[in-house]
């Protein structure tokens, strides 16, 4: 039960990253983009092997950087919904790798209570729904300008800073 | 259940590290590059970490643990059970760390009212005191981004060893003691029929065989063995353990003994115990449940702790032996495992003082023998013979050996020794 349970979880990792990466960079990928997925399913490949928090950052972080490249370079290709739904998959992919790395950490652990899952699953259903707001927002036919551009980087960043002050605590880390 | 409060003191695990990270990136790539379609891939784990802040994560929660029972025998079952009150967090862990030698099963967790109980089933495999725990907790908060790790204490759990299968507390013909219930060769009043013999002047009516009466023509009274009790020592040879953990030989020896003393001490026997080997402990023969708990204290403590490891090997010392603390026509039966020349030396001790003793021998394990290795199969033939040399030697003294495996039944082989016994007493 517990090696099929590790497989799963270590399957959910590879197939979460092959989404992401399956959405974000088809149907017409440049090199970069490419070169990048290839990297980057590499690296979920070795993280669902390992199961090691630094592979899964780095898995994590190559994946995210793909979608980012593709979203960059392919500007015209890249629709709303497929940058959401990226973002989501993305979310996935960082619950699959904690939880692979997890019951890695976890040994013989068993889980004795968890809290409900609707409480669990609404944050997530709340910033996808932000997501898509945000995304639908963007793609408005408006006239760009400097202020309006300037307005929302400026806005991503406050909330970068935000979202960096809620957490912010004098403890060590794990 | 009283519940006690405890501080958590909660860590950033790696996918608070990651939510930033996936923010942090698309926000700079999207400030690079002027594409502000990318912050889309920043708005989801920002609104995450905004949603579960630093201040919503809880600061402690409400735990107790506790054993079903702190003392048991080996094979029993007993309970653990950990109740839990963390209101605020999203998940809790538990591992158990359990006592060598012994299972733990997780039963499963409910929840009453605001508490979650978790039961599990420990089976302690071999006798001692354990520690059990600790619990170690890992609390999961702020939608997986933090983690704190608490270690609650159990407490000791005292496993007393089982008792070796005695079908019935056999007994030598010839007893010393008064006032017992093994029937003996002599005659008094005991239940068991004796014989007739012709009727005597203040013989009582009531025993009067009328059918033997009637046969010859003349008063015949019947006649009952005296029932008397019966003394036991047991020496326990607890210098060397080997064999298998659980199966070993001092197991072996502590099993023997602990169904022995039960078996004798239910019929009112007097039952007393040397053990030798590592220092020299005795209890003197006595009968009661008193000597019972002191007898299995006394084997509790016969598994050397590191302390008297290190202190460095401890002489035999049975010449030290009070020579009163052996009854006269006292059976005593040496439980040991064969493994040097101890054994030997305390025999001809116990035959010096007059006591024929039972050697029971507990070992079952022998020296693994590395494939290929023709030294350790010469070493272990050597050992082999250096054994049966030694119980040759006993057979020679007019000792009897009997092999015990920890499963067979002792009752059979000690009638059969016991009924072969010399008499013990001073010379």
């Amino acid at each position: 039960m517990t090696v099929l349970r590790t497989l799963l979880q270590r399957a959910a990792v590879i197939g979460t990253g092959l989404a992401v990466l399956a959405v974000a960079a088809l149907p017409d990928p440049s090199r970069p983009v490419l070169v990048a997925a290839a990297l980057a399913l590499s690296a979920c490949v070795a993280a669902a092997a390992i199961r090691r928090p630094l592979a899964g950052t780095v898995a994590l972080a190559a994946t995210t950087v793909t979608v980012l490249l593709a979203g960059a370079l392919d500007a015209s290709s890249v629709r709303p919904a497929q940058v959401v739904l990226a973002a989501g998959l993305l979310m996935a992919l960082l619950a699959a790798l904690a939880a692979a790395e997890e019951a890695r950490a976890a040994g013989g652990a068993v889980t004795v209570t968890r809290s409900p899952w609707p409480q669990r699953l609404a944050p997530v259903l709340v910033a996808m729904t932000a997501g898509a707001i945000v995304a639908v927002t963007g793609a408005q036919d408006v006239v760009p300008s400097v202020p309006l551009v300037l307005a929302g980087l400026t806005a991503a960043v406050a909330a970068l800073v935000v979202a960096a002050s809620a957490h912010r605590t004098g403890r060590r880390r794990e | 259940m009283d519940l006690d409060p405890i501080r958590l003191d909660f860590v950033p695990t790696a996918r608070l590290r990651r939510l930033a990270m996936v923010a942090g990136l698309a926000v700079a790539l999207a400030v690079v590059t002027s594409h502000g379609e990318l912050l889309v891939v920043a708005v989801v784990p920002l609104v995450l970490l905004v949603g579960v802040p630093r201040s919503g994560v809880p600061t402690g929660a409400e735990v107790s643990v506790a054993l079903s029972t702190a003392r048991c025998v080996e094979g029993d079952e007993v309970e653990l059970v950990l109740t839990v009150r963390a209101d605020g967090c999203d998940r809790v862990q538990a591992e158990p760390v359990a006592p060598p030698w012994s299972e733990l099963t997780y039963l499963g967790a409910s929840r009453e009212g605001h508490e979650t109980v978790a039961r599990w089933t420990l089976v302690p495999g071999r006798w001692g005191r354990h520690r059990v725990g600790p619990v170690r907790l890992r609390v999961h908060a702020g939608g997986g981004a933090y983690l704190a790790r608490a270690s609650l204490e159990v407490g000791d759990l005292v496993v007393y060893p089982a008792a070796a299968a005695l079908a019935r507390a056999v007994a030598p013909i010839e007893l010393a003691a008064p006032l017992g219930e093994h029937p003996s060769r002599s005659v008094g009043s005991g239940v068991e029929f004796a014989g007739v013999r012709p009727y005597a002047q203040g013989d009582r009516q009531r025993d009067v065989d009328w059918r033997v009466s009637a046969r010859h023509g003349d008063l015949f009274v019947r006649q009952y063995a005296a029932e008397r009790a019966f003394d036991l020592v047991l020496v326990l040879d607890t210098e060397l353990d080997a064999g298998e953990p659980g199966r070993s030989s001092l197991d072996l020896t502590v099993r023997a003994a602990t169904g022995l003393v039960q078996t004798y001490l239910r019929s009112h026997d007097r039952v007393g115990l040397v053990t030798f080997g590592g220092p020299l402990r005795w209890l003197t023969p006595a009968t009661g449940p008193r000597q019972l708990y002191r007898v299995t204290e006394a084997l509790m403590s016969v598994r050397p702790d590191p302390s008297e490891l290190d202190a460095g090997s401890v002489g035999y010392g049975l010449d030290h032996l009070p020579r009163g603390l052996l009854p006269r026509r006292a059976f005593v039966a040496l439980l040991t495992p064969l493994l040097d020349d101890g054994p030997l030396d305390a025999v001809r001790l116990m035959l010096e003082r007059g006591f024929t003793p039972l050697v029971i021998d507990v070992l079952t394990a022998s020296p693994a023998v590395p494939p290929k290795s023709k030294d350790a199969a010469l070493a272990v033939r050597t050992w082999r013979m250096q054994r049966e040399a030694l119980t040759l030697e006993l057979g020679n003294l007019g000792v009897a050996v009997l092999d015990w495996d920890g499963a067979a039944e002792l009752t059979g082989g000690l009638v059969h020794a016991m009924r072969a016994a010399r008499p013990g007493g001073r010379p």
